[in-house]
């Protein structure tokens, strides 16, 4: 049964979208007491007033719920058409709470839902998923669906549209549990905005500095370019966080890629930065991202790029998160290293091991079975320490940084709500720069993590891509400006602020209410007992981390 | 790329002229605010006055550093 339900705009001017009005309808919804997987869990997908007007990077949306891997907050967001089909179909938000009978495909047609079976793309990866359904519905549907993981109950399956993921978290295993596969939408609306000459200004200026030196490094490389900078920094996650550096790395790198594969750029719909690199791999064409070589790739062990890249395309396939994916695949590489897995095959080094593994998680078979539920549960199942070593803050695995020699941002993973997390706070930007000594946090690091947290929470209620952060010289000011245009709102930057503020504290909220406690807001203990071999200075102490974490939360005056 | 210089000024001054390509990114007065300088791993510079020792490595990356 559909209905609609009317937002106030107190409550938008309060939360915006996207991750900000997910947030709090995941909290009007009663989802922060309901298991993720239940049919009573609601599952939000969120737009935002942005969405649909000429600013680039504004082709967004946010999917909101409780997370099946970690039973925190979880937003992922993804981009293009779907959110502005959302938009023209005329809702802030689409809210699923229930189960349907058998595997189905919502479809939404302006203000009509209904439910069609699924049996022809049951078992179909996203990209033939889409195909089909829009072969059946007309191609001016747009689709978000889950792969053979999130139907499998992969906990960290993603939902997809147009080949992109809102990857982390679980949102996939969300959709799935409520047995669909796939949300077709279509919407005829035209949306209106308040100041239509000031935002064509507005979108025209911003799109222009877009080209600029500041978002170089994602038309030239991607974010790609991170993994021979990050080696130079002795911040590459190896061999399960062992190890900060990875001699093969230069076998990785983009710089290497392009010599061998045939490259394309892409972009969004409704964007100018176009930061997709996407490489061909047996005739057909994979989007490539820092985070894929680094948790395909050196965390594993693995310097043959024809698996990583292989390894990525199959994530793809099936729904999978490739961040989990591959710390958890390296945890369970180490946990055989030590003895404590019989999987002979699964060793570090072994692109071959990368992707039958991958296939096992897909399946939900062997090993795979167990690592389909994430590392934290799996080192809870095999026990005798393993847990130690296990890369999760949260139960989300940890991305591409590594804690000890970033120690800003080994913060930002400890407190952040949906775990261990380099897009909700972006505090390696400030590890990389003037402002602290990385490998040496002090409480004046406090702040900036904060800092960037809020500015992260904005962005992704409002919603824009945050690669756009160095383009905006004044941060909220500009993005009240841009407000303002959209929705005729006498918002000011001051307003803005709080209302970032407001949006991490709606998350924590959530969080509370689902069982949290301080003792969640640190890293495994390979971080406090093991120094990097090739950096001794980067040493993070229990205590340390403790003691900063315990400052984020006096500053937050929680 | 291995060069001579004592500051970090020289250093910039050098590029400019070895590097044209780089023209609108690094001048003899500076680096857009784009880029980022960093010494053997530690700091960040930004000070035209910092000296350097000999076997000094100095990275230039983007600052918009993750991603």
């Amino acid at each position: 049964m559909a209905q609609g339900m009317p937002l106030s705009e107190d409550v938008l001017r309060q939360y915006i979208g996207g991750s900000g009005l997910g947030a709090w309808l995941l909290l009007a919804e009663g989802g922060a007491t309901t298991e993720p997987l239940s049919p009573e869990a609601p599952l939000i997908f969120a737009f935002s007033p942005l969405v649909g007007s000429p600013l680039t990077t504004s082709a967004k949306f946010a999917v909101v719920s409780r997370s099946p891997l970690t039973g925190r907050f979880n937003d992922s967001l993804a981009s293009s058409g779907f959110a502005i089909a959302g938009k023209q179909a005329g809702c802030d938000a689409i809210v699923l709470v229930g189960k349907a009978a058998k595997l189905s495909v919502l479809v939404i047609d302006d203000g009509n839902v209904r439910l069609e079976p699924a049996d022809d793309v049951a078992g179909d990866s996203c990209p033939v998923t889409e195909e089909k359904l829009r072969a059946r519905l007309g191609t001016n549907y747009r689709i978000a669906s889950i792969g053979p993981a999130g139907e499998r109950a992969v906990r960290y399956a993603t939902i997809s549209h147009d080949g992109r993921h809102a990857g982390r978290g679980g949102s996939g295993t969300v959709l799935g549990s409520k047995n669909i596969k796939a949300i077709a939408v279509r919407g005829t609306r035209r949306v209106e905005w308040a100041q239509p000459r000031e935002l064509a200004e507005l979108s025209r200026d911003l799109s222009k500095r877009s080209f600029g030196p500041a978002t170089a490094k994602y038309r030239e490389l991607g974010t790609a370019a991170n993994l021979l900078t990050f080696n130079r920094f002795g911040t590459l996650p190896t061999r399960n966080f062992q190890q900060g550096t990875f001699d093969e790395a230069p076998n990785l790198s983009p710089e290497q890629l392009r010599t061998e594969y045939s490259r394309t750029r892409a972009s969004c719909v409704a964007c100018t930065i176009g930061c997709e690199h996407i490489y061909s791999v047996g005739g057909a064409g994979v989007r490539i991202e820092y985070e894929n070589l680094f948790a395909l790739g050196s965390l594993c062990g693995v310097s043959d790029h024809a698996a990583v890249l292989r390894a990525s395309q199959r994530c793809d396939e099936l729904g999978i998160d490739t961040i989990s994916a591959g710390g958890t695949i390296a945890f369970a590489m180490e946990c055989v290293e030590r003895g404590l897995l019989d999987e002979p095959w699964l060793t570090f080094g072994s692109g071959d091991a990368v992707l039958k593994a991958i296939d096992l998680i897909g399946r939900r078979e062997g090993i795979g079975a167990l690592l389909a539920d994430g590392s934290r549960r799996a080192a809870e199942t095999i026990g005798q320490g393993s847990i130690a070593f296990a890369p999760q803050v949260k139960g989300l695995e940890i991305p591409g940084y590594e804690p000890r020699g970033l120690q800003t941002m080994a913060l930002g993973f400890a407190v952040g709500a949906r775990g261990a997390d380099h897009n909700r706070s972006g505090a390696y930007d400030v590890d990389f720069s003037d402002k602290v000594d990385r490998r040496h946090a002090t409480l004046d690091s406090v702040r900036h993590a904060i800092d960037t947290e809020d500015k992260a929470a904005l962005m992704d209620s409002l919603i824009l891509c945050k690669f756009l952060r160095r383009v905006l010289e004044d941060f909220y000011g500009e993005s009240a400006g841009m407000l303002r245009a959209v929705t005729g709102w006498d918002v000011t930057a001051d307003e803005l602020h709080e209302t970032a503020k407001r949006i991490v504290s709606a998350k924590r909220q959530v969080n509370l209410l689902a069982g949290w406690t301080r003792a969640e807001d640190t890293l495994p203990d390979r971080f406090f007992s093991s120094p990097l071999p090739n950096d001794p200075e980067a040493s993070l102490s229990r205590e340390r981390l403790q003691e900063l974490v315990a400052e984020y939360h006096r500053q937050r005056g929680w | 790329m291995e060069l001579d210089a004592e500051t970090f000024g020289q250093v910039l001054g050098e590029l400019s002229v070895r590097c044209p390509g780089l023209s609108d990114l690094i001048t003899s007065e500076g680096f857009h605010p784009s880029i980022a300088a960093n010494l053997n791993g530690d700091e960040f510079v930004k000070s035209l006055d910092t000296r350097f020792a000999d076997e000094d490595r100095l990275l230039i990356l983007s600052a918009d550093a993750g991603g």
